[in-house]
């Protein structure tokens, strides 16, 4: 895969959201006119098809994924260097002390979909997970967040957020919402006629109660994005 | 310094023998804190039994039962043991207490399946959604609870609880970046 290819990097949660609630074939529907491709980690597949396949509740919802992966729709790619995925852990799980003790903030798999997409020149990542794109995007309100719920002796250590930060400098997040809002823009709803604007709406709370950290005020202004265009 | 299990033990055992559901509510509040700050078994299994035990209290026609009684006596005295040797130390057979309380709520289950049924479960969903909606990242909540992370973005999406973090950039810019992405 070529450096700075217009590929997109997906965590799991976007890709449980997206199953959970239906809309897997919207990925269908948007890779058709996308040069760049979806791009998944080993850990987000395990997450996501491998473990569940094996859970009777989950695993249509994992097939669905498998299929996806099959048609290359989804590509599966590891990483070649794991010293970016350590680095990441390291700088946001010791940025924010609470009684003397460092919040142990990401885990692995969130840190792989980061370091893979830093690893391939990717700027693009498609995550539903609010805490690491929040921590990305604006760490002053994410610490703001954190003081409220640890009691307010939260600690900053400025160097290692910094070094989080840098290591994410330049990504931009998107969740199933907006990939949902994309589809739709570009026809995905058309079959539902003069109900589309509804159906829209009533698929966005749908991947709301799926677990896409989107707020009833965004889905207000998703409406009325879409009346304007 | 985080939350002594002596301590929050005693307290479980005061709460539950005093009828107090608030009480064991807060206790439930702290042990989740303290146990998203730093990872400890006994203390999350505490914070389970708590909300398990809050639920309990909260229905006073489950706990006046007789035929559970035995049961609930058996529940305090394994916190009041729990409290007593993790203050001398004995942190593993604390532990092993807890184990039993969890047992003894087990067994009056089957004396009254439509209430408890699911309950410990129910508390463990609950309890990793609280880790996310603190500021948890998902993956992390999934890794400290054992939770699949499908049913904590469910109860997070329905509770509204991904909204106690807001934040981030526009709407409206995201889908001008994905646009362009997209062609």
């Amino acid at each position: 895969m070529a450096r700075g290819s217009p590929s997109i990097v997906c965590d799991s949660s976007s890709l449980i959201s997206l199953t959970d609630s239906c809309f897997v074939h919207a990925i269908y529907f948007l890779a058709k006119n996308f040069r760049g491709k979806f791009i998944i980690p080993p850990s987000v597949e395990y997450e996501c098809v491998t473990h569940p396949r094996k859970v009777k509740m989950h695993a249509l919802h994992a097939l669905r994924i498998a299929r996806s992966i099959r048609d290359g729709m989804v590509e599966v790619l590891e990483l070649e260097d794991y010293s970016a995925e350590k680095k990441i852990l390291f700088y946001a799980n010791n940025s924010f002390f609470s009684r003397g003790r460092p919040l142990e903030l990401l885990h692995r798999g969130e840190a792989e979909a980061l370091a893979l997409a830093s690893e391939l020149g990717l700027r693009d990542i498609l995550i539903d997970e609010r805490t690491t794109r929040v921590l990305a995007e604006q760490p002053r309100e994410y610490a703001g967040h954190l003081s409220k719920e640890f009691g307010g002796d939260l600690r900053i250590d400025e160097r290692n957020l910094d070094g989080f930060l840098g290591m994410v400098s330049g990504m931009r997040f998107y969740r199933s919402s907006e990939i949902l809002l994309l589809a739709y823009e570009r026809g995905y709803f058309d079959d539902y006629g003069n109900m589309k604007e509804e159906a829209l709406e009533a698929a966005l709370y749908k991947l709301k109660y799926s677990g896409c950290a989107i707020t009833e005020n965004e889905i207000g202004q998703a409406a009325a994005m879409i009346r304007e265009r | 310094m985080g939350l002594a299990l002596s301590d929050a033990a005693k307290n479980t055992a005061a709460y539950f023998f005093s009828h107090d559901v608030q009480g064991m509510r807060k206790m439930h509040d702290q042990l989740l804190e303290s146990v998203a700050i730093e990872y400890d078994d006994a203390l999350y299994r505490l914070a389970l039994i708590t909300y398990v035990l809050s639920k309990i209290l909260s229905k006073p026609r489950y706990w006046q039962e007789n035929k559970s009684a035995k049961y609930w006596g058996m529940v305090k005295k394994r916190l009041e043991n729990c409290s007593a040797l993790a203050g001398n130390g004995k942190n593993t057979q604390a532990l092993r207490q807890l184990v039993m309380v969890h047992q003894h709520v087990t067994d009056a289950e089957e004396h009254d399946r439509r209430f408890i049924s699911g309950l410990f479960s129910k508390a463990a969903v609950k309890a990793a959604s609280t880790f996310y909606a603190k500021g948890l990242s998902l993956g992390r909540s999934a890794e400290l609870t054992g939770i699949d992370k499908r049913e904590i973005l469910s109860y997070a999406g329905t509770t509204a609880m991904n909204e106690r973090l807001e934040g981030g950039v526009e709407l409206a810019q995201r889908m001008r970046h994905l646009r362009a992405l997209f062609g």
